[in-house]
Formats: C-alpha cells, structure tokens, sequence
C-alpha cells in the first residue's frame, strides 16, 4: 500500500516507536510523519533521547503539522491523547479513518485504563496493539510489531573470549508489568563480573538509543528483564544484533510476536531469578553454543524482522479501511 | 550430652535471633556441647523450613534436643520421641503485632502455644521476655531464664580520621515498634547532636522526613561494629524488646546505654541507663548530660565474660532439671507492672509515647474527648485500682475491639472521620493512608451514599466472623459514593483522571474493594488504580447486563440467578437468597482469593497419573498454570481472544494452581466447557496468571 498520508500522534515520543513506523511507512512510498505532543520530562532519563524521527508541536511545526493532519487519510493516535488534543484532530480533520494504538499494560502506569474510548465523538475504527505482552490486556485488539530500523549484524564470541553481556534497564519502576527489577539476576551478573566471567556493559547513566545499539553489536548476550514474562524492544535490538537473548517471555508473549513472523516463535533464551545463574554459567562456559545461539538470533531477525516486511502488518490492517 | 541443634527460623545476619544462634554455638563449644546452627535458607519459606527440619530430625535417629524460638513454631512438625524440644521466648512476632494493635492471627498463635507447651523446656532471655509473653501464651511453671551470649570484640581504642565522629546510635529497623518515630523527634529536639541510624536500607528510606543531624547510614552492607566504635552512647527506645542484641552488642563494645526501663536489655548489666517508659523528658536529660559529661567507656571484656558464664550456667541448670534465674540485674516491680499493662489486651494500637504531650495536656484532652472515661479512671485512681489503658476515640490507630472499635459504634454506625474514600461527583478523590503494615488482607468497602442503612447491617454482618477479622472494623476500610448502579454518567477514565498518582498508590494497596450496587464506571476505575486490588461486587437491584466482567473479580448477586449462557462470562459467581446471606457470601469471596501456601497445581483436564511428575517439576512462583495442547499449532491469530479459542479447542490438559482455581471459581468448574476455557485463558492473561504451554 503506497501514497497514502499518514500522520501518527502520541503524547511523548514513546521511546521512537511511532517515529519508526512512520519512517518504514515512508520506505513504502507513503507521506509518514509522527507527532509528540511533547518530549519527556526535562531532566529524566529519557528526555531529548527519542526525538530523532518525531516532530515535536511548536510554533515552527505548527502550521505543518496541521496542514498534513487536515490531508491525512490515516490518523493514528499512540497510548492516548487528552480529550482537548483528541478535539482538536477531529477539528482539524473529521473524515480521516482514526486508528487507534496501545503501547502500554493496564492497571499501571501511564495509561491505568483503556483509553480507546476517551473522547466519544471520535470512533476508532481499527484498534492495534503492541504484539508483544500488551495483547492480553485487549484482547480483541489487532497485534502489530514493534519496529528495529538499525541494519543487522553479529559479530560471534570466539573460544577463549570472555562472555560480553548486556543489561541495561532504563528504569526501576515497579509494577506488575513495569517492573525491570530482578533480584536473582543483579546478583548473578555482580558475581560473574567480579569473577571476571562476564564483561558486563551497563551504562551507569542513560544513553542514546544510537549509542545503546552500537555497544550492543560488541556484545554476545543481551539480558531483557527477567521479572514479568513480557519481553520489550531491548530483545528485539538484541536480535538485531546478532545477540543471545535472554528474557523470561512466556508462550503468549512469544506466539503473539511469532503471529508476524510465518509463526516462528523467537529464538528467545528463557530464565527466570531461580534459574538464570545456570543459564549464564551454561553460556560463559560454552563459547560454541553462545556463537551457534547468536547466530540462530541474527539469522532470525534478517529473516522474519526487516521492517520492510513487519511494516505490511499495518498495511493489512489500513487496507481494510481504505 | 546428646547433639544439640539450635534452629534459627530468621535466617538474617541482622536479625537477633540469628545472632544469638551464632553466639550460642560458639559458647556451648566451651562446654563441649556438640551444638549445631540449623538456619533456615533466604528463599525458603517458613513452611518449608518447618518440613526440613522434620526431615532432617527424622533422618538422624539419635537422642537430641532442639532449641528454637517460639516464633514461626519452626518445630510444628518434629514428631520423634527421643527429641526433646527448648522453647526459648525470643519474643513472637505475633506479641509485636499486639504491640502495635495490629491483628493476631490465630491459628498462627495456637500453633506456637501448643509448641511451648509440648517443650521439655521453656527459657527466656529475661524476666521481660517472661511477662511479655505470658500476656498471649499460656507458659509452664518451671521457666529457665538466662542471658542470651555475646562474643566480646577488642575495642578500637581511638576514633580514626575520616570517620563519622562522635555521634548517638540507633540500630535497627525503622519501625514504630524498635521507638523510631521517638529517634526522630528526640534528634529534632537536640539538633546540635548528631545521631546515626544504621538500619535495613529499605526501612530507613521509607521514613522520608528526618532532621538533618540524623545521617542514615545503610545496615544492608551490615558493617555495624564499625559503628558502635565511634559512637559516645547507643539509645534504645523500642517499644519492647525481651533482650536486644544491639543493647548486648553495644555494652560488649563498651558503648553506653541508655533505653526504657522496662525492656529486657536492663536486665543485662547495670550501667544501662534506664528511664521509665514515655518520660521523653527524662531520656532527652540522660542522653544530653551522658553526651556532654567525658566519655567513660564501660568494660566490655568483664560484661561478655560475666554474661556468658551466666548463660553456660543457665544452660546447665537446664540440664540439671532446676528452675533458675541469672539475670545480673532484676526486673522491678514498676516495670514488671509497666510491661503487662503494655500487653495486656485492651490496649492493641496504644504504643505510640502517650507521655509525648505534657501530662495535664493529656489530661484536658482526655476530659474534653471522652468525659465518662476521665471521671472512671480519677474515681478508680483513688480507689487504688491499677487502670488499664484505654485508647481516646479519636486515635487514628485502630484498636483491636471486641465487637466495637474507636470508628464504629455499638449500633454499627461510622463517624465521618472513619472513611477510607468519600468520593463526590467533582473534584479530587482522595484515600486515606491506608495501615502501614497490614496483616493479611486490606478491605474496603465501598457504598452509596443513600444506601446508609443496609450498609450499616452490612459492616455489622462483615464485623461478626470472630475468627475471621479482616471483614471486621477497623481492619474493614469504609468509603462512599453518590451515585446508584443505574447512574450511566460515570466515565470510568474522568474518575481515573481525578486521582493522582499518589492516591493511586493508596487505593493500589487495598486487597478488595466490596462494592454495594456500584455503577460500572466505579468498579473500572477503582480496578485499575493498581494490578493488587480485586472487586467484589454485590448486586441487589437490578440486572448485571450493565457490568463489564473484565472489571468484576467476584459477583455477589442477590436473589436471582443469571442464565447459563451469561454465567461463563464471570470469574466467580454467588448467589445469594436474600439480604441476610451477603456477610457470609462477602467473607467466602474473599477468604477464596486469600494466599495459598503451598499453592498445589490442580489437575482439572488431562494430566493423569502418569503426568505427575511433570507437575511436581513446575515452579509455581513462575508459571500458575499448565497448558498441554494437542498439536502444535500456528500461532497465527488475529488477537489474543482468538489465539485462547484456538488453544480451547486444542487443550489435552490443563492444570491451575489452586488459587488460580479459586479466583476464577465458576470457569473452572465448566472446564469442559470450550468457551469457558477460552475465557479462563483470557481472563487469565488479562490479569497476570502465567501459562507454562506445552505440546
């Protein structure tokens, strides 16, 4: 599907999410951009990190932006808006197919609630949902993947090199979902990193995502958080550069994902606090295992992963509203 | 001399008990005494701990003796008769609980009481120890009391530079129960002296609003000895301790004490300064004028060696069969007084200083609050009656009642103040703190304003289980709100915007809301403040087409049955004949979704005998459910409630912890019903439950 507008509209920039989808829908010959309505906190961890393929509404971009809301065919609004920001699209433009797409659990923040329904005079008429864990909390909701631009790569742990791991939550919130705490695995990674086992690369502040990635590609493993049973854009990064992926993603999880991708499930590593001081031995003394893991996630993403090919899940969910 | 085994039930370098384990094996070595630790690991549970030790006692088929603490009744399950067990009163958990007015529960109680009472021997670490515990067991005649030991350590003889300084120290928890709120107001009235506080890291940051000469320093990294040497004085102010081993441990370092006159810890030696219990006056008084005077540090060496000769003498006397006490210091009879009127029953939720305002102030409080409590105790005072303590009815504490409480009346009527939550149809809704350590479950019960009267039988009805108390004032939270089920307008999302994060927090911590004849908009919002909170909604008028089932974890409806169709669509469904049944319906809600320990997969397709030992291998912290299906399939769906039709249609066993099983009651009794898997899978999912899913 090609030379349609589109405008995505989110509160925050939503760690580049909706940036990225509008830049794959690009590639494919359609007029893409994506909206913030603003950055993250000043001063927080994330701020100014995300914002390299989202526009942020300011005196400069207002009138474009406004402009390619009235032209769009597809407005497709990420987590919620406020009913005011939600009037305003519809002020602006009232027969624009209006998609609506959840990024985030329930019960937690930032959204508590469903918020499909925030504004009444706006009808969603398709619903999407991040097809990773979020799917269980709308179930009746189309699951769409979270998109990785970078290119792939790998590059192999040879024999006598020392395991390069990778674990970098960006957060300590808790939460049933939120959560990226685990305390099994703090102290495993602390003990193999004293032992000199592993070499462990944790930025002690936050970085770029760029940055993130680049590091990422010197690395063999890339740890998601062990806690929830979800798994999070980090494993798909991890994927992408040709790491082993260790998570604790349960089946729904996995299948969602798997349901984009001919319904191979990813080659995920599974460990939970109990267990993954064994998963980490197990990989630290095997250098043939860790590059034939490796090479089974590299091979995957290249695969199935290519936001080329992911981008037709939004595609065939447009195009039935077209 | 048979092995002797000393069973440490806590497991943690920073708890007392785990202390006095160590101590003591080192001591009875001296003696020759072939005695080992038995500590339970930092992933056990207490109930696993309790089947070890059985085990392990089991399998070694000698004559033995194991000396445990009363609390957690770690020897619950030692059955051999050439085992004699030593209960030694450490002090339960339960009698802080009863310190601090919080509920007691009682099986937990029994289980300890008939521990002490089938021990061959009972010792206590002091005369406290004794009288404290007595106010919740029932104790033999014959108690062996001793001190608890201590190594002694050289003392460091000068600070080193780059140390703290001088300072006053309090170790332990910051908790209401070791006296922490009275650190913080007594380092606010002394702000030229500075006071360390070493304490679990968690605890410490919890209490946000400290003065600035308090330095927090992290007990986690437990490097406490290096405290005590740079300390002039170390201060104890629990509410009641039976011997405290920072007290031992500080006097062993030669550090000063000073603490409450009452606590076990002056027992221990006579240099503990000690001051009656409350006089806040006089503890400031002692703790500045022993801070200014030179510093004139006490004997540790004579003290550790006094106190464990005194214990190794006690533990023969336990061998020779003869009653002792070797306490270097007794009890007085003031403070013998001091610590049953603590303890005794009334007075659940009292321990908060009461000597904290000026006696006639307390007074002048007393008269204007409660006139005919006033009059009582001046005509009994005079009488020469000893008063029991009473708690004033506006105290925010909850009180442990018998029937009656400081919020509800004896006809079940609530004074406004009592409410959890009044929410009104504009502005913001705001919870009240909810109890800072709960015991069990936290309750609410939710009603509309014009349903006053049936909600009073209600909390009435909740409040009569006797031995089920967490529907019962003042562990019952109560709140209100305008509207009657048939009100359309509320926008669950407009409600969520009215509370902010922070009430959010509050409302997140409460185990169920009970609502009477909510509109659906309310059970949504209250629902999503937290993942924690579980709805309860009880339905007298009018159909449930209106409510949403995602949002209802228990549907109490009275009077009507649902048709079978729409039955599948609820977690849990009661019916009830009329008005009268809903406490008993409420409480069988709630006691269902309790914790269960251990919490056992239940087989409710599939998984026949041969199947078992796949189940016993499932790790039920991780995965609550087991899901075999038949084939694998493509796990190509259109969304989430397709894959669980897809995987209903599939299933050749499926297995459910029993909470599980009991939270989603009314599917689970339909397994064979393909829809109703379909929904236990989606209901599951939607509310965390993780599926282990094989082919």
């Amino acid at each position: 599907m090609s030379g349609l507008n589109i405008v995505h509209i989110s509160p925050t920039p939503l760690v580049g999410a909706p940036g990225k989808i509008a830049i794959a829908q690009k590639y494919k010959g359609n007029h893409a951009i994506a909206v913030a309505l603003s950055d993250y906190p000043q001063g927080g961890p994330l701020a100014g990190k995300f914002l390299a393929n989202t526009l942020m509404i300011d005196e400069f971009t207002r009138d474009y932006i406004e402009s390619s809301i009235r032209a769009a065919a597809f407005i497709h609004v990420h987590n919620f808006l406020p009913p005011s920001e939600l009037k305003w699209l519809k002020k602006l433009n009232s027969s624009a197919v209006y998609v609506y797409q959840a990024h985030s659990p329930l019960r937690e923040g930032p959204l508590y609630t469903e918020r499909a329904g925030e504004y009444s005079e706006i009808d969603f008429q398709l619903k999407l949902v991040v097809g990773q864990y979020c799917g269980r909390f709308y179930p009746t909701f189309t699951p769409v993947p979270n998109l990785v631009l970078a290119p792939p790569s790998i590059k192999l742990r040879q024999k006598g090199e020392p395991l390069r791991v990778m674990f970098s939550p960006t957060h300590r919130q808790i939460g049933r979902w939120n959560s990226k705490y685990s305390k099994g695995l703090e102290e495993a990674l602390a003990a193999y990193a004293k032992l000199d086992m592993v070499e462990l690369v944790s930025p002690p502040k936050p970085v770029g995502p760029e940055t993130l990635m680049e590091l990422r590609r010197s690395c063999h493993v890339t740890i998601d958080e062990i806690s929830t049973g979800a798994f999070h854009m980090v494993s798909l990064e991890g994927l992408c550069a040709g790491n082993v992926v260790i998570n604790r993603a349960d089946y729904f999880s996995r299948a969602t994902y798997a349901g984009f991708c001919e319904g191979t499930m990813p080659p995920f590593l599974y460990a939970d606090d109990s267990t993954i001081g064994e998963v980490l031995l197990h990989l630290i003394k095997s250098p043939d295992e860790t590059a034939r893991l490796q090479m089974q996630s590299y091979e995957y993403y290249v695969k199935y992963c290519n936001p080329l090919r992911l981008i037709e899940v939004f595609d065939a969910s447009y195009e039935k509203k077209v | 001399m048979h092995r002797y085994l000393l069973v440490d039930p806590i497991g943690r370098p920073d708890s007392g008990i785990s202390s006095y384990v160590t101590n003591s094996v080192a001591q009875l070595k001296t003696l020759q005494v072939d005695a080992r630790p038995f500590v339970r690991l930092e992933t056990e549970s207490l109930e696993d701990f309790r089947t070890r030790l059985a085990r392990y006692v089991s399998a070694l088929h000698e004559e033995l003796v194991i000396e445990a603490p009363e609390t957690g009744a770690s020897t619950a399950y030692i059955q051999e008769r050439n085992v004699a067990i030593h209960i030694r009163l450490h002090c339960s958990k339960h009698l802080g609980s009863r310190l601090q007015g919080l509920p007691v529960p009682g099986f937990d109680l029994e289980r300890e009481q008939t521990e002490i009472l089938r021990a061959k021997f009972v010792s206590a670490p002091s005369c406290a120890a004794v009288i404290g515990s007595r106010s919740l067991f029932k104790l033999p005649e014959c108690i062996y009391i001793y001190p608890n030991p201590t190594p002694w350590w050289p003392q460091m003889a000068t600070s080193e530079p780059g140390r703290l300084g001088e300072y006053v120290l309090f170790v332990g928890r910051m908790h209401t129960l070791k006296g922490a709120n009275f650190v913080s107001e007594l380092a606010r009235k002394l702000p030229d002296i500075p006071f360390v506080v070493v304490g679990p890291r968690q605890s410490a940051s919890r209490n946000v609003k400290l003065p600035p000469n308090i330095c927090l320093a992290n007990g986690d990294s437990w490097r406490k000895m290096d405290y005590y040497d740079d300390a002039r004085l170390v201060i104890i102010p629990s509410i009641f301790e039976t011997a405290s081993m920072v007290g031992i441990e500080a006097l062993a370092r030669g550090k000063p004490v000073i603490a409450w006159s009452h606590l076990g810890i002056t027992e221990y030696s006579s240099s503990v300064a000690s001051v009656a219990p409350w006089r806040q006056e006089d503890f400031r008084h002692a703790l500045v004028e022993m801070f200014e005077r030179p510093y004139a540090p006490i004997d540790g060496k004579i003290f550790c060696e006094e106190i464990n000769r005194l214990y190794l003498k006690g533990f023969s006397a336990i061998q020779e069969g003869r009653a002792c006490n070797y306490m270097p210091v007794q009890l007085s009879n003031r403070d013998a007084s001091i610590i049953k009127a603590l303890t005794c029953n009334s007075i659940g939720g009292q321990m908060k200083y009461p000597y904290q305002m000026a006696p006639w102030k307390r007074k002048l409080r007393k008269l204007l609050k409660n006139p005919r409590l006033f009059f009582k105790d001046a005509w009994l005072k005079r009488a020469g009656v000893p008063i029991t303590v009473h708690q004033l009815p506006s105290s925010p504490t909850p009180a442990r009642s018998q029937g009656e409480s400081n919020t509800t009346t004896m006809s079940g009527r609530v004074s406004n103040s009592a409410f959890f939550v009044q929410i009104k149809d504009s502005g913001k809704i705001q919870f009240s703190e909810p109890p800072a350590k709960p015991v069990g479950y936290i309750t609410a019960f939710l009603y509309p304003d014009s349903r006053k009267p049936d909600a009073d039988e209600m909390i009435s009805g909740l409040g009569e289980f006797e031995d089920f108390r967490y529907l019962a004032r003042p562990h019952l939270q109560l709140g209100t709100f305008p509207w009657d089920r048939a009100a359309t307008s509320v926008d669950p999302i407009a409600l969520i915007e009215r509370i902010d994060v922070k009430n959010k927090a509050k409302a997140a911590a409460v185990d169920y809301f009970i609502l009477l004849d909510p509109p659906g908009g309310l059970i949504q919002a209250l629902r999503s403040c937290g993942s924690r909170p579980r709805c309860v909604v009880i339905v007298t008028e009018g159909d449930v087409e209106s409510l949403d089932p995602w949002h209802v974890d228990v549907l109490i409806v009275v009077g009507k049955s649902l048709s079978t169709d729409k039955a599948i669509r609820w977690r849990r469904k009661i019916v009830v004949p009329d008005l009268h049944a809903l406490p008993l319906a409420v409480r069988r809600a709630i006691q269902e979704g309790g914790p269960k320990n251990p919490d056992m997969l239940l087989p409710l397709i599939g998984f026949n005998g041969d199947y078992r030992e796949e189940l016993l291998a499932v790790d039920v912290r991780y995965f609550q459910g087991v899901l075999k299906i038949k084939e694998p399939i493509m796990p190509v769906s259109k969304n989430i409630e397709d894959m669980c039709t897809q995987l209903a249609r599939n299933i050749a066993g499926l297995a459910v912890t029993e909470s599980v099983y009991l939270r989603y009651h009314s599917l689970c009794q339909r397994a064979e019903d393909e829809e109703a898997l379909a929904s236990l899978l989606s209901y599951g999912l939607y509310d965390g439950v993780i599926f282990d899913v094989r082919s």
